[in-house]
C-alpha cells in the first residue's frame, strides 16, 4: 500500500485512466520529468481547470501507478510509469473487447486486421522496404 | 394441428440441412482444387488474379446449380452427388435411417425421373418422411444451433458498431474531406464518404454495404502527414471499389451456414488474406514506384500501433502460419507492375478451374461422345435412328455392353425395392386391420376408415340429465337446511306448506277442533271440570303426535335429498367415463389415421417405382436392339481370322 517507488514489472497491467486523467497524462508524457507547476502551466491553455483540479488528477494518477512522483529537494518531479504506446494498446484492446469480443469485426474492410509483430520483426520489415530492390 | 405444424417445421429443417450439406460436399472439392491451383500458379499469378481464383469458391457456394460436363472433376467422384435441385440428392455420410423408414430410389441427376444412363446404381437414401431418424434430427438441430449462434454473434457485433457510430457521428473536417476528394483512387466514386473518428479504434476501416462509411482512429489524422493519409484513403477507397464489405458479409453468412466444414473456414481465411493483398496491389498499381516504400512504412506504423492479439483472441493457430502483415510487406517490397503474361495465365487457369470445378458430372451417353458441349438429353430412340455410319470401334461396343450391365443392375435394384415395398405395404395393411378390429372401426375399401366418432349424442343426453339431477338435489338440500334450522313452533307452521303431508294436516285440524272445544268449556264450566281435564289430556297426546310426525317428515325429506345427491354423483361418474371413452376413441382414430397416411404414401411410392421400372425396361429394350445392330455391323467388316 505504501510503496513510494512502484517498480514496473515486465508487463505492467495498464491502469484504467479516465478521460480527464488522460489529458493530464498526455501532458506528463509530453514533458517527461516535470513539476506540478509546469504541468499546470502546460494545461493552462487547453483545459479550463483550476490548478487544484490538476493537482487532484495528478494525485489520482500517482495512486493508480500511472505516474511516479520523485521528491528532489522541495519540488516534486512527475514522470510517467507507463508508455504512451502501451496505454494506447491497452485502451484499444479493451475497446475491441467491449465492441467485438476482442477482434476487429470481420465484416469491416480494414487497413490492418490484426498484427502480431514484435518490434524486432517490424524493424526487419522496415529494412526490407528500404533496402535495394531485389531483381 | 400442432403435430402437423411440428412435422412441417421438421421437414423444412431437414430439407435445409440436406441442401446445405449437398452444397458443402462438392464445394469442399472446389476449395481444395482452387487452393492447389493458387499454389501451383505461384509467380504466374498476380495478387488480383489469385483473389479472382478464390472468388470461384464463393460462386460455387452461392450458386449450387452447375451445368453438366464430361470435363467435370466430379466424374471422378461419383459418390459426391452434385445436383441441380437441392433437395433431390444423396448423402452417404448421414446415419442410415432406422428400419421403419421407407426407402426410395433417387436418381443422381436432377431429372425427376431416372434415365437409363446412370454410371452407377443410384444411391439409396431415406425419404424425407414426416419422421426422420432421431440421429439425423439430432445432427440437424446441432447444425441449426451452430448457425444461429454464429449469426447471433454477427448481429451483436453489427448493432454494437451501429450504436458506436451513432455516439460518434460523422463530422465534416475540411482537411480530411479535401484529402479524400483529392485521392486519385476516389475517381468515379460517389462524392461524399462520411468519416467517423472513433477513439481507441485501432485501424482505418470501411463499413456499410449500402451506405459506406469510413472509420478512422481518432488520433490518426494528427499522427499522419497529408501524403500518408492520402495513401491510407487510397487503400480504403480501393476496398470500396472492390465492394469488399459486401463480400465479407457474404463470406461470413456462408461460413455460418457451413460452419461444420473446415474447408470453408480455410477458404474464408485465404480469401480475406487475398483480399488485402489484391487491395494493396491495386493501390500500388496507381502509385509512382518511389512511393511504394512509403506505403509499406505506413502499414508498419499502423501495425506498431495496433494492439497485439492477446492469448484469448488468437483464432485457429494452425491457419495462421505466416503473418499477413509480413506477407503484405514482402509483396509491397517485391512489387512489380503486372506483367502482360500473367493475365492470360490467370484467365486460362480460371477457365480450366471453372470447367473442372463449377460443373457437375456429365450425364453419360451410350455412345462415346466426348464433347463437353454435346446435348446431354439425347434420347436412345434418336440414337437408334442416327446410327454412326463408320463401323463402331471395339471400345464403343464394350462401353455399350458395360452400360447394359449397369442397367441390369439398376433394374435388379428397382425390382428388389419394389418387392420390399410390397412386403411393407402388406405389413401396414395387416397392422391396420388388427387395429381396426381392436378399436371397433369399420374399414371402407377405397374410402378409408370410419372411426368410432366420439359419442357426442350420449354425452349430451347424460349432461342434460345431470343438470336436472344436480339442480333438484341442491334445491332440496337447501330447503332441508333452512327447515332444520327453524325453532319448533315456526317449524310446525311452515312444514305443512313446504312439505305437505296428509296425516300432519289431519292432526293439526283435530288439534284446532279440540282447542275450540276446550275454550268454550272453559267459559261455561271453569277450569276444573272433569271434561276439561279429559280434553286437556287429548290435546297433549295430539301435540305429541304432531311433534313425532314433524320429525318423521323431516327424516323422510333427509333421505330423499340423500338419494338425489347419490343420483347426481353417479351421473357425474357416468359422464366422466363417457368422456374417457371418447378420448380413447379419438386417440385410436388418430393412430389409425397415421397408419392410413403411411399406407397411402407407400402406394404412391410403389407406383413411382413401377413407373421407373417400366421406363427402364423400355430403354433397355431399345438399347439391346441398338447393341445387336452394332454387333452385326462390327462383325461384317472386321471378321476375325
Amino acid at each position: 500500500m505504501s510503496d513510494r517507488k512502484p517498480k514496473p514489472p515486465a508487463t505492467p497491467p495498464t491502469p484504467a485512466i479516465s478521460d480527464a486523467e488522460l489529458v493530464v497524462m498526455k501532458a506528463v508524457w509530453d514533458r517527461a520529468p516535470a513539476t506540478a507547476n509546469e504541468i499546470v502551466a502546460a494545461l493552462a491553455g487547453s483545459a479550463e481547470w483550476k490548478p487544484k483540479t490538476i493537482h487532484t488528477l495528478l494525485g489520482r494518477l500517482v495512486r493508480k501507478g500511472a505516474v511516479a512522483c520523485d521528491k528532489t529537494g522541495r519540488t516534486h518531479q512527475f514522470r510517467p510509469l507507463i508508455a504512451a504506446a502501451d496505454y494506447a494498446h491497452a485502451a484499444s484492446r479493451s475497446f475491441l473487447g467491449r465492441m467485438f469480443d476482442g477482434r476487429v469485426a470481420p465484416f469491416l474492410a480494414c487497413f490492418i486486421e490484426r498484427a502480431d509483430l514484435s518490434p524486432a520483426e517490424i524493424a526487419e520489415l522496415r529494412r526490407l522496404l528500404d533496402g535495394p530492390k531485389k531483381p | 394441428m400442432n403435430l402437423t405444424l411440428t412435422t412441417t417445421a421438421l421437414t423444412a429443417l431437414d430439407r435445409l440441412a440436406t441442401g446445405i450439406w449437398e452444397i458443402s460436399l462438392p464445394a469442399t472439392v472446389v476449395i481444395v482444387l482452387v487452393l492447389a491451383a493458387r499454389r501451383l500458379g505461384g509467380r504466374w499469378l498476380s495478387p488480383q488474379g489469385r483473389y479472382a481464383l478464390g472468388l470461384l469458391i464463393v460462386v460455387r457456394l452461392v450458386i449450387p446449380v452447375a451445368p453438366a460436363s464430361s470435363w467435370s472433376v466430379f466424374n471422378l467422384t461419383p459418390w459426391i452427388a452434385t445436383s441441380q435441385v437441392i433437395p433431390a440428392s444423396v448423402s452417404n455420410f448421414r446415419p442410415q435411417p432406422d428400419s421403419g423408414a421407407i426407402l426410395s430410389i433417387i436418381p443422381r441427376t436432377s431429372s425427376p425421373l431416372p434415365t437409363a444412363h446412370h454410371p452407377l446404381p443410384p444411391a439409396i437414401r431415406p425419404l424425407p418422411t414426416a419422421t426422420p431418424s432421431p440421429w439425423r434430427l439430432g445432427l440437424e438441430f446441432l447444425w441449426l444451433a451452430g448457425v444461429l449462434t454464429l449469426l447471433g454473434n454477427l448481429a451483436r457485433h453489427h448493432f454494437r458498431l451501429v450504436r458506436t457510430l451513432r455516439r460518434h457521428p460523422a463530422t465534416p473536417e475540411p482537411r480530411l474531406s479535401r484529402l479524400l476528394a483529392e485521392c486519385p483512387s476516389a475517381a468515379g466514386l460517389r462524392p461524399s464518404l462520411p468519416i467517423h473518428l472513433l477513439p481507441n479504434f485501432p485501424t482505418p476501416a470501411l463499413c456499410g454495404v449500402f451506405r459506406p462509411r469510413l472509420l478512422l482512429p481518432a488520433g490518426l489524422p494528427a499522427a499522419l502527414t497529408d501524403a500518408e493519409l492520402t495513401l491510407v484513403f487510397a487503400h480504403e477507397l480501393t476496398h470500396l471499389r472492390h465492394r469488399d464489405v459486401a463480400l465479407n458479409w457474404l463470406l461470413l453468412l456462408l461460413r455460418a451456414l457451413h460452419w461444420f466444414n473446415p474447408a470453408v473456414w480455410l477458404a474464408c481465411r485465404t480469401l480475406r488474406a487475398d483480399q488485402e493483398l489484391a487491395c494493396d496491389a491495386a493501390v500500388l498499381a496507381r502509385l509512382a514506384p518511389t512511393k511504394h516504400a512509403t506505403y509499406g512504412h505506413i502499414l508498419l506504423k499502423l501495425a506498431a500501433a495496433f494492439p497485439p492479439a492477446g492469448s484469448v483472441s488468437a483464432p485457429a493457430p494452425f491457419l495462421n502460419r505466416t503473418n499477413l502483415i509480413q506477407r503484405r510487406i514482402h509483396m509491397i517490397a517485391q512489387y512489380q507492375p503486372a506483367r502482360r503474361r500473367t493475365l492470360p495465365a490467370t484467365v486460362a487457369l480460371a477457365a480450366l478451374l471453372g470447367c473442372l470445378a463449377l460443373t457437375r458430372a456429365a450425364d453419360p451417353k451410350p455412345t462415346g461422345v466426348t464433347s463437353p458441349l454435346a446435348d446431354p438429353t439425347a434420347t436412345s430412340g434418336a440414337i437408334a435412328t442416327n446410327l454412326p455410319t463408320p463401323p463402331p470401334a471395339a471400345h464403343e461396343l464394350a462401353a455399350m455392353r458395360g452400360e447394359m450391365e449397369r442397367q441390369k443392375n439398376l433394374e435388379q435394384i428397382l425390382r428388389d425395392s419394389a418387392h420390399e415395398m410390397n412386403g411393407r405395404q402388406v405389413e401396414t395393411m395387416d397392422q391396420l386391420r388388427k387395429m381396426c378390429a381392436v378399436e371397433g372401426l369399420t374399414f371402407v375399401p377405397g374410402k378409408g376408415f370410419n372411426a368410432g366418432e366420439p359419442d357426442t349424442e350420449t354425452l349430451r343426453h347424460f349432461q342434460s340429465l345431470q343438470f336436472d339431477k344436480e339442480a333438484a338435489a341442491t334445491q332440496a338440500a337447501k330447503q332441508l337446511e333452512q327447515l332444520s334450522g327453524l325453532p319448533d313452533r315456526q317449524l310446525i307452521e311452515v312444514l305443512p306448506i313446504s312439505l305437505p303431508d296428509s296425516l300432519l294436516t289431519q292432526l293439526l285440524n283435530e288439534q284446532t277442533t279440540v282447542q275450540g272445544k276446550l275454550s268454550s268449556l272453559r267459559t261455561q264450566y271453569g277450569e276444573n271440570h272433569p271434561e276439561m281435564l279429559a280434553l286437556g289430556r287429548v290435546l297433549r297426546s295430539l301435540e305429541e303426535k304432531i311433534d313425532t310426525r314433524c320429525r318423521s317428515v323431516l327424516l323422510a325429506e333427509k333421505l330423499r335429498v340423500a338419494s338425489l345427491q347419490a343420483a347426481a354423483e353417479s351421473g357425474r361418474k357416468q359422464i366422466e367415463a363417457a368422456r374417457q371413452r371418447a378420448a380413447a376413441a379419438n386417440a385410436a382414430y388418430f393412430a389409425v389415421d397415421n397408419l392410413q397416411h403411411a399406407y397411402d404414401s407407400g402406394r404412391q411410392r410403389q407406383e413411382e417405382i413401377q413407373r421407373r421400372l417400366t421406363d427402364l425396361r423400355v430403354q433397355m429394350e431399345d438399347e439391346a436392339f441398338v447393341l445387336k445392330r452394332l454387333e452385326a455391323s462390327d462383325k461384317t467388316p472386321h471378321s476375325h481370322p
